[in-house]
């Protein structure tokens, strides 16, 4: 037994003091802390020191951190924020397109064709022929009304992407720096609260991308992007994003990495595939620009196909070959150059009904009979569909996206619930918890005090001796 | 699974309930405020598709009912003018027997020439028949004069000529389904060259020149006894195109009959996949309702319960 004298019973006592007044910060700690997202709750680890020697009680603190969780719900966000960002666009694109509610381009494509069939019937009636042509003309502007507002949707993409960078930055400029705060820190307590909050960084991180982190030796983090692997922060040192201008028409918004070290940049738009930054990508690059060029396509084929046969019909006047649509070369910007040839807006009679000269059958509606067919003739996806489908397909493609992302988004959200209910299950302050620390640690303390003068009453009846 | 229950996660918990429970009702008070299931396509993408389907058809088949009521209104102007040309016939028929009688004498024929002239510029009139500016009998050559007569009528061979179109305008009434808007009354005024078919207008002038010379030796050809045998053939065959027009005028309301129902079919399956069942939702909204209101006061209680905190001294 090396419990000596009763001198050394004082410096036990202060021991059993300072342990108990640690306890008592790290309590007042939790509850200051008790709303700071991704706190994790800290404990005092106690370990016997008592007869260990001159060292005495020693109490480190630790925090209760799943880091496997906290690895799964940083993962989870980035699908999260994916979701997110993905289900607002779509729902945006579908008000535009949807022909649920409101007449759109495929309701002005049938009443076109209804006014060319109606014309059938007195194909010389200068009433008839007015229809046709004011039909043509809202048709047209459908196709550009349509094409412009989906060039505004990709516009703001564009923007909103933009305008993410500088806090992405931020982000991981502070990611960085707390690393360095974390090799400057000795206290463990302080490490595992700067800890904490880089995960709560991370989290935000992985919300506007796919990322991967790990811990190095010296307790920083190190974050890569999760597909490609490019490292983004490495220690100290945080890399900066920056964004390509959006001038070319159908091309394609980059995304670039700059390494402040090497000054290499790097494109990384194919490895940003998730979180929202991801899904503002996606719908940009990916769903405006095949909606758009889908777009094109039918107008192309459609004016392309109504000339083709037009031009072998006849005008009231006996002439034929004539358009009915200016031509377009190709699809590329096609629906924006939808236009009706001004000699058929001058000049109703050289519309072409008759498919023979009408001067003496003024009667002759055979084109008008053709053109009004070429609805149901499968003009598109090399002569699988007709129009109305294509465009049908095209519109309520967007409406299923729309309609899995907001399904997937409901259901991943849960998920992203259901891991924040466990961390904080594992790492959330219970003020109950700490009450009843705070009782132990304060009668601890009652306890040390009253040995101290248990003590110093038995001192003072040796030294009356 | 720790015993462990944090109160943090119970307010993630509430807050998830709430967010999932306000779209709910959201969804459902938009459903019961437009009355309609699907208010866009992507509150259910097969079945906005197959609406979207529908309403084009429906749109085509209020096209083809208008087109339908043209070719009705052409078929009653056309069997208006087929059955004045019938009544024109028989009363030419019923002079000529009269001429035809022995006892009549010449001042008594010359009088029914008269009239048969008279029916001859009628049945002309007839077969020029306008609606509008658009001539009926002259086929696709809408604004020709379809008829006329000879300048030296009744004394000509032949006595009339058709200046109009040999083709007929037919109009779409259904999927690749078209009907003419015409007839061919060329081919039953003038005769179309069979045995069964006689040139009206000829025989008319025939029958006049027969009545105006007194030629009733029914062995002569150019006697009136012949003109009212030409007369009997012409007036079959205008019988058999009224019974054609009967059909089809016939044909023409099965036409309309059939798309009423397809229409009326039609816009059952768009009610059927767009329309709510209000009863229904106002029930589910009801319920979710009640599900709000639990979930409220749920976590009013456990996130306001006190802690030991409350308790220290």
């Amino acid at each position: 037994m090396s419990i000596n004298g009763l001198n050394g019973i004082f410096g036990r006592v202060l021991d059993g003091l300072r342990v108990s007044q640690r306890g008592m910060n790290v309590v007042a700690n939790n509850i200051a802390n008790t709303n700071t997202p991704g706190y994790a709750r800290q404990f005092l680890v106690q370990g016997s020191g008592a007869f260990g020697g001159a060292s005495g009680l020693n109490g480190g603190i630790a925090s209760l951190i799943d880091p496997f969780l906290e690895r799964q719900i940083v993962n989870e966000y980035s699908d999260l924020g994916f979701l997110n960002s993905r289900s607002s666009t779509l729902s945006h694109l579908e008000t535009i397109m949807d022909e649920t509610n409101h007449e759109g381009l495929g309701s002005a494509m049938n009443q076109f064709f209804n006014s060319i069939s109606e014309l059938s019937q007195d194909p010389s009636s200068g009433i008839l022929r007015q229809n046709v042509r004011e039909r043509a003309i809202a048709l047209s502007d459908q196709f550009k009304g349509l094409n412009s507002k989906l060039q505004n949707v990709r516009k703001n993409l564009s923007a909103s992407i933009k305008s993410k960078v500088p806090g992405l930055n931020d982000t991981l400029t502070e990611i960085a720096r707390l690393n360095q705060s974390i090799i400057n820190t000795q206290d463990q307590s302080t490490k595992n609260e700067i800890k904490s909050q880089q995960y709560v960084l991370l989290q935000r991180l992985s919300n506007e991308m796919g990322i991967t982190y790990f811990e190095t030796q010296n307790q920083t983090v190190n974050v890569q992007l999760s597909t490609g692997g490019l490292t983004i922060v490495e220690g100290m040192t945080a890399s900066s994003f920056s964004v390509s201008d959006d001038l070319t028409p159908g091309g394609e918004l980059n995304l670039r990495v700059t390494n402040p070290l090497s000054g290499q940049m790097t494109d990384v738009t194919s490895n940003v595939r998730s979180g929202e930054l991801g899904g503002l990508l996606k719908d940009r690059n990916d769903t405006l620009n095949t909606t758009m060029s889908q777009l094109n396509d039918l107008a192309f084929n459609f004016v392309t196909e109504f000339n083709a046969l037009h031009s072998t019909g006849y005008g009231l006047d006996g002439n034929t070959g004539r358009n009915f649509f200016v031509p377009i070369a190709g699809p590329s910007g096609a629906a924006a150059q939808m236009a009706i040839n001004p000699a058929i807006l001058n000049d109703l009679n050289t519309m072409a009904a008759a498919d023979a000269n009408p001067i003496i059958n003024l009667g002759n509606n055979g084109m008008a009979m053709q053109l009004a067919g070429l609805r149901d003739a499968l003009t598109m996806e090399g002569g699988s569909q007709t129009f109305t489908d294509f465009y049908s397909t095209l519109s309520n493609g967007i409406g299923m996206l729309k309609n899995q992302a907001s399904n997937q988004l409901l259901s991943k959200s849960g998920v992203v619930t259901r891991l924040q209910i466990q961390r904080e299950n594992i790492s959330g302050v219970d003020l109950n918890e700490e009450a009843a620390d705070l009782i132990r640690y304060q009668k601890a303390f009652e306890a040390s005090a009253r040995v101290m003068s248990a003590a110093s009453q038995m001192m003072d009846v040796v030294l009356r001796i | 699974m720790s015993l462990r229950v944090s109160p943090g996660a119970n307010l993630f918990f509430f807050k998830r309930m709430f967010g999932v429970q306000t779209r709910d009702q959201a969804k459902l008070s938009e459903q019961v405020a437009t009355g309609k299931r699907i208010n866009r396509s992507s509150d259910d993408p097969i079945a906005a598709k197959a609406l979207g389907a529908f309403k084009e058809n429906l749109g085509r088949t209020d096209q083809y009912l208008r087109n339908i009521s043209y070719v009705d209104r052409s078929w009653r102007q056309i069997e208006s003018s087929v059955s004045q040309v019938n009544d024109l016939m028989i009363r030419a028929r019923d002079l000529a027997i009269q001429g035809n009688s022995a006892s009549l004498g010449s001042e008594g024929r010359e009088a029914i020439a008269e009239e048969i002239s008279q029916l001859s510029r009628q049945l002309l009139s007839i077969a020029n028949t306008r609606v509008g500016r658009e001539y009926i009998f002259s086929g696709q050559a809408t604004l020709t004069e379809p008829f006329s007569l000879d300048a030296n009528f009744p004394n000509a061979n032949p006595a009339a000529s058709f200046n109009g179109s040999a083709s007929v305008k037919s109009i779409p009434i259904g999927e690749s389904q078209t009907f003419e808007t015409q007839i061919r009354l060329d081919q039953i005024l003038l005769g179309d060259g069979s045995p069964d078919s006689a040139d009206i207008f000829q025989t008319l002038a025939n029958l006049e020149r027969a009545l105006r010379s007194n030629n009733i030796d029914d062995s002569d050809p150019s006697s009136v006894g012949q003109a009212l045998e030409d007369l009997n053939l012409g007036l079959s065959r205008v019988q058999r195109e009224l019974a054609n027009i009967g059909g089809k005028t016939n044909r023409l309301d099965n036409a309309r009959k059939s798309l009423d129902d397809h229409r009326l079919l039609t816009q059952e399956f768009v009610s059927n996949l767009q329309d709510v069942d209000l009863s229904e939702v106002i029930y589910e909204f009801q319920k979710s309702q009640t599900a709000l209101q639990a979930t409220i006061g749920v976590a009013g209680q456990v996130l306001g319960v006190q802690s030991l905190m409350d308790f220290l001294r």
